[in-house]
């Protein structure tokens, strides 16, 4: 694995682990970090969100991590903590360009 | 055979079978991408003879299943949980819906088993001397399933309009013989019916008859297995018999850790040693639409630089997605989504493909509200276009 690769993967996994400690210390979802998966949905019957969450989740995530997450990317974008990434990865991409 | 039985009724609808999990099944009625396209659009009709169903009764229901199964078994009434049952060595046994029925005994939905596997597995695995008893509800029932964005549409007009009511992970009895279960792996609403054997031909006819306004029609296997790949539903067929245990699946949410079940000393152990793979959402380069299909296959290598990284388990062309879509199994370090430096072998050829997280497809189910406006209305609908991820 190359540096390029690898950085790629760190930046990854660090907006990860902080939308999961979001999702545990805002949001008082009581779960384990280590069984947070990624692809677990965030609704339901996966960690448990309710769509009532959706506005504290929003906000937390944009207040910690310095984007600002768009409407019509939020309607596609809130399946799994991996599809939030993505979300907050392409916003913050489209805002650097 | 009787009118009333389901597979004439699958028969003059003209299913062409198959053998899952040692039974015969409907794999397609028509061609699978339309199939899929009205599953998507309307509601798909699908009978599930694989499917086993045991009911785990008596005053230690509770204690039996314990040990076992990796859920809070104090479940309420009515309510189920949808989990697995693995082996010892923490690899998936079966993809498992497991609900508590009205009068406390435990309802389980199982798919993998072949017919009698479930109840052995249970009978091994259930300490001695507890008053148990296990039904296996195959010889007088069959699962019909109804997906799609207004499956409850259908089933409002064939059960009434208090089924709407009914949440999502929650079954009701409509009678006696029969349960209603709202659950589905397609990402649209979902409902399984636990028919009787003797009612579930008319039961499939009446369906189809009602369905007939809302273009409903049957959808075999085969489009749920490719519905089941969109929307990045795990399948205990595919990936689940890839030798990847519950934590390289990334199902470790389905799991109750604070108790015992079977195969939980494994995946602590995998746990603790970091996961060797871990599945990953792949998709094809360039588009469907521009006619540039540039796809791959179960079983291919995927590559980083030459070097071999991972295979691919699952893969599919998807009208859906717009693109060729599947599921690889790479080395725990490079199974990570948004990566555009990987390559498949096809065909002597090293093909670009790109990690993604799924769904592949924006479940029209998300953007229909249950109850409100029905299938004569959808198009009033603000919904997403199906594909979810812009094309290379």
């Amino acid at each position: 694995m190359d540096a390029a690769l690898s950085a790629q993967i760190a930046r990854r996994e660090g907006i990860l682990d902080r939308l999961r400690q979001i999702l545990i210390h805002d949001l008082g979802l009581e779960l384990d970090p280590a069984a947070m998966d990624r692809d677990a949905p965030l609704f339901a019957a996966g960690l448990g969100l309710e769509s009532a969450m959706i506005p504290r989740l929003v906000a937390a995530v944009e207040a910690a991590l310095g984007v600002a997450l768009p409407d019509e990317g939020l309607r596609t974008g809130l399946y799994t903590l991996d599809t939030l990434t993505d979300l907050v990865i392409a916003t913050a991409a489209e805002g650097a360009s | 055979m009787s009118p009333a039985c389901l597979e004439a009724a699958l028969t003059a609808a003209g299913a062409v079978e198959g053998i899952r999990d040692g039974v015969t099944v409907p794999l397609r009625f028509s061609s699978v991408d339309e199939e899929v396209a009205t599953l998507r659009r309307s509601a798909g009709l699908s009978a599930l003879p694989h499917l086993t169903c045991v009911r785990v009764s008596g005053r230690s229901a509770a204690r039996a299943l314990e040990p076992i199964c990796p859920v809070d078994l104090a479940l309420p009434k009515g309510s189920a949980r949808r989990t697995l049952l693995l082996h010892e060595s923490g690899l998936p046994f079966v993809d498992l819906d497991l609900g508590r029925d009205e009068d406390g005994g435990y309802l389980l939905f199982a798919e993998g088993a072949a017919p009698g596997e479930l109840v052995a597995y249970l009978r091994a695995r259930i300490p001695a001397g507890l008053s148990v008893t296990i039904d296996d509800l195959a010889e007088g029932a069959v699962v019909v399933a109804v997906n799609g964005p207004f499956a409850w549409e259908l089933l409002a007009e064939i059960e009434g309009l208090s089924i709407l009511g009914l949440p999502f992970a929650r079954l009701c009895r409509p009678s006696a013989r029969s349960v209603i279960l709202r659950a589905g792996k397609t990402g649209e609403y979902g409902y399984l019916i636990l028919a009787p054997r003797d009612k579930a031909g008319l039961l499939w006819e009446r369906l189809l008859a009602v369905g007939e306004r809302m273009e409903a029609r049957p959808v075999g296997l085969l489009a749920l297995d490719l519905a089941q790949l969109e929307c990045g539903s795990f399948s205990v067929h595919r990936e689940g018999r890839a030798g990847l245990s519950a934590l390289e699946l990334g199902l470790t949410y389905r799991l109750a850790w604070n108790k015992a079940f079977v195969g939980k000393e494994a995946l602590l152990a995998q746990r603790a040693a970091g996961p060797r793979r871990r599945l990953v959402g792949l998709v094809g380069t360039g588009s469907l639409k521009a006619g540039f299909e540039a796809g791959f296959e179960a079983g291919a290598a995927v590559r980083f630089e030459g070097r071999l990284v991972g295979e691919v388990i699952a893969a599919a062309r998807s009208e859906g997605a717009g693109a060729h879509v599947g599921l690889g199994a790479l080395e725990a370090p490079y199974a990570h989504s948004g990566i555009r430096r990987y390559t498949v072998d096809n065909e002597g050829d090293a093909r670009p493909v790109r990690t993604a997280s799924p769904p592949f497809v924006n479940p029209r189910s998300l953007f229909v509200a249950l109850g409100r406006r029905g299938y004569q209305a959808r198009h009033a609908f603000d919904i997403p276009k199906l594909a979810r991820l812009e094309p290379r």
